[in-house]
């Protein structure tokens, strides 16, 4: 398999605007090596407030590192402009977060082909797209429902619907089951391994939890802003 | 193609489902309503009121213009002679209908019955085919204007003494004739020279003429009315002296708007002229014989578009104050925007398009507005009456709130159709209560309110309304545009 992200030396350093001492500058990531390969599913496992989410927001350019450098297909996304960096999530890169965040306004089908429309691709063929793909997430029969009208896997299921609009190489879910329960999490990581297999997305999965890590084919340890363990290939 | 594609597209769809948030934000949408009647009353009322202004000052100038001569043309000097050239001449200018000859002054004037001068009024000598041309004379004399053939004039001079000559007739402005009580038939003293007695020097000898009342002068206008009496100008040169000369030659011109430009000729045309003036003539125009008046209705109406421009200005701060309420309750949506893509272009054009939608809304519902109720204050036909209204619109408009409370979730046609007898609802009940305003006439001149719809004002101020509003959105906008997507993910 050939690498498709290389994370070298990443840095990221934030000032807290809420804390009273703002001069004290906080480091999230303190230099974070990582390859990624094409197919692959790795898992970012640490403890909260370590930097997963950060590194996350990191690879897919919704974020520019203090320092370091984000290689997608061998190209440096954070040398970028940010026009640039916004096609690249928009086409390269789908997001699933903890929380669905859908648009409450737009009903399951729009949230599905925003992204699309965000590309300014036809629109007629997007809508038939977000249609193959709800048919694919089996809510086909609740297309037109508000993210109100459905239930937090259902929503979970629309939100992984939405990062597979524009085919992107990479999905790069946040705690995707963080907050559903067992039955519904089994579902949806069984929708996301779905994914890697039959389309052949590459997955970075962020997790605390040991036992969803476990399921993948790689682990990445994170302490304190450093990858302490990024080569235990989990046994199948 | 344009259209569609910008129907279609994503910033398109994300402000206009913004606008119309659903549910738990339905205080956003309700305050997007708030600011589209904002800007609507706003154009509403600088519409309707610039257009009351223009109507008022329409109905003026026409009032003053039935009567008045466009350009009034005087000797600095006093007297042309050889008048006949110059009217010729003036005739001549591309631009001119007519022109008459006139001799006026001033004369004191006794009725017959009375032992004492009641005071004086212009008397103006005219040639009564003329001055019609210029001044639709004709139509306003009840009675006779043949001031030398009158038969009422041979039916006073044959009934009076042989010392009382006759000298001719005189139409008599209508009020000064009401305030002496003199009626057609009459005869009016006209005192137009006192001399000292040289046999005692505390008394004087009258040049004192006999006229008859042959016909009674009623523009509608009282200063007018109250203030002028005409005679033939043959007689008037006679009675001042003045053989063969007259003092103001009267012009009418096509339209009332080209007398400044044709009072600039005629000044031009017998300025070089060096044939029987006596002088350069003075020009004045219509406009320029009510200067003050009209310079106040501008001033007025400046006053009013200032006014009116900070309602709109105010109604554009709702517009911003909305649209910061709208970016800080999506800072969520505005990052998972961003994840997806979006660039910062593209959340500025969102917040902006709303803006727009918002103000375009605005305006054309006010102006629909504005112009609906100027068209019914414009109409001349009776209204039926306000309760008469209020019993045909109370049970019509509870219909129509159960039939959308029921089909709220059905049928867009439905809808559609329920929207239509909702605005004709509206339309009748603006009908019924906008009646045209009585005005006093003895302070205004009018008796009604009259209403001109200036068409290109109301784009001006359609299109600088539709800018403000623009401009009220760029600030929201760019702090929805640049918003932290990590941080504005975050956002709760």
């Amino acid at each position: 398999m050939s690498n498709l992200i290389r994370v070298e030396n990443l840095h990221k350093t934030y000032v807290d605007a809420t804390s009273d001492d703002i001069t004290t500058p906080i480091e999230v990531l303190k230099g974070v090596d990582i390859e990624v390969q094409q197919g692959e599913i790795l898992a970012i496992l640490g403890k909260s407030g370590v930097g997963k989410s950060t590194l996350l927001h990191l690879i897919g350019g919704l974020d520019r590192p203090t320092s370091g450098s984000v290689f997608f297909e061998d190209r440096n996304i954070h040398a970028y402009s940010d026009r640039k960096l916004d096609q690249f999530r928009n086409l390269e890169v789908g997001f699933i977060f903890q929380s669905h965040h859908l648009l409450p306004e737009f009903t399951a089908l729009e949230n599905i082909a925003i992204g699309g429309l965000i590309a300014r691709k036809n629109v007629s063929e997007t809508y038939s797209s977000a249609n193959e793909i709800l048919d694919y997430v089996g809510l086909v029969d609740r297309s037109n429902h508000y993210p109100s009208e459905l239930s937090g896997g259902e929503r979970q299921r629309i939100a992984i619907g939405r990062a597979l609009i524009n085919q992107p190489k990479v999905i790069l879910a946040d705690e995707p089951t963080g907050n559903l329960d067992r039955k519904t999490s089994a579902d949806i990581l069984d929708l996301l391994w779905d994914l890697n297999d039959r389309l052949d997305r590459t997955l970075i999965l962020v997790t605390h939890d040991h036992g969803l890590a476990q399921r993948t084919d790689r682990i990445v340890h994170i302490v304190d802003g450093r990858i302490t363990d990024q080569n235990q290939i989990v046994e199948t | 193609m344009g259209l569609t594609r910008i129907l279609y597209s994503f910033e398109w769809l994300v402000s206009s489902r913004y606008l119309r948030s659903r549910r738990k934000q339905s205080f956003i949408s309700i305050i997007s309503l708030i600011s589209v009647g904002g800007v609507a009353i706003g154009i509403a009322t600088v519409i309707l009121v610039i257009s009351v202004m223009n109507g008022f000052e329409q109905s003026l100038k026409d009032k003053f213009l039935i009567n008045q001569a466009h350009v009034n043309v005087r000797s600095t000097k006093g007297y042309f002679n050889n008048y006949q050239e110059q009217i010729d001449k003036i005739q001549g200018i591309a631009g001119v209908v007519s022109a008459s000859p006139v001799i006026y002054s001033q004369l004191a004037i006794q009725p017959k019955r009375s032992k004492r001068i009641e005071g004086t009024i212009y008397i103006k000598g005219i040639d009564p085919i003329l001055e019609n041309d210029v001044t639709g004379f004709s139509g306003f004399v009840d009675g006779s204007f043949d001031f030398h053939d009158s038969a009422l004039l041979e039916d006073v001079r044959h009934r009076s003494s042989q010392r009382e000559t006759i000298k001719g007739g005189i139409v008599l402005g209508s009020s000064v004739a009401s305030r002496l009580d003199i009626n057609r038939g009459d005869v009016l003293r006209l005192i137009s020279k006192m001399e000292p007695n040289p046999a005692n020097p505390s008394t004087f000898f009258a040049d004192v003429s006999n006229f008859v009342v042959i016909g009674l002068y009623e523009s509608g206008m009282f200063a007018y009315d109250n203030a002028f009496g005409f005679i033939s100008l043959e007689i008037a040169q006679d009675l001042y002296n003045q053989k063969n000369h007259i003092n103001l030659i009267q012009v009418r011109t096509t339209t009332p708007e080209i007398a400044s430009t044709i009072a600039n000729k005629i000044r031009r045309e017998i300025k070089f002229s060096n044939s029987g003036l006596y002088s350069v003539p003075r020009t004045s125009t219509w406009v320029e014989s009510h200067a003050a008046l009209f310079e106040a209705i501008q001033l007025e109406k400046l006053v009013t578009v200032i006014i009116e421009a900070l309602i709109i200005l105010v109604a554009s701060f709702n517009i911003a104050s909305t649209l910061i309420m709208m970016v800080m309750e999506k800072t969520r949506e505005i990052g998972i925007l961003r994840s997806m893509g979006s660039s910062k272009m593209k959340i500025l054009i969102i917040f902006v398009l709303q803006g727009c939608i918002i103000g375009f809304l605005g305006i054309v519902l006010g102006s629909a507005l504005g112009i609906g109720i100027c068209v019914l204050l414009a109409l001349e036909v009776v209204r039926p009456s306000r309760w008469f209204a209020l019993l045909i619109f109370v049970p019509i408009f509870l219909q129509v709130a159960i039939a959308l409370h029921q089909t709220i979730r059905r049928s867009r046609s439905l809808k559609f159709a329920i929207s239509l007898l909702w605005l004709g609802i509206i339309a009748f009940v603006l009908y019924c209560l906008v009646q045209p305003i009585q005005i006093n006439s003895e302070v205004y001149q009018l008796n009604r309110l009259a209403v001109k719809i200036d068409w290109f004002f109301v784009g001006v101020i359609n299109f600088s309304s539709f800018f403000i509003c623009l401009l009220a959105t760029l600030y929201p906008a760019w702090q929805a545009s640049k918003l932290n997507p990590v941080e504005a993910l975050r956002y709760e």
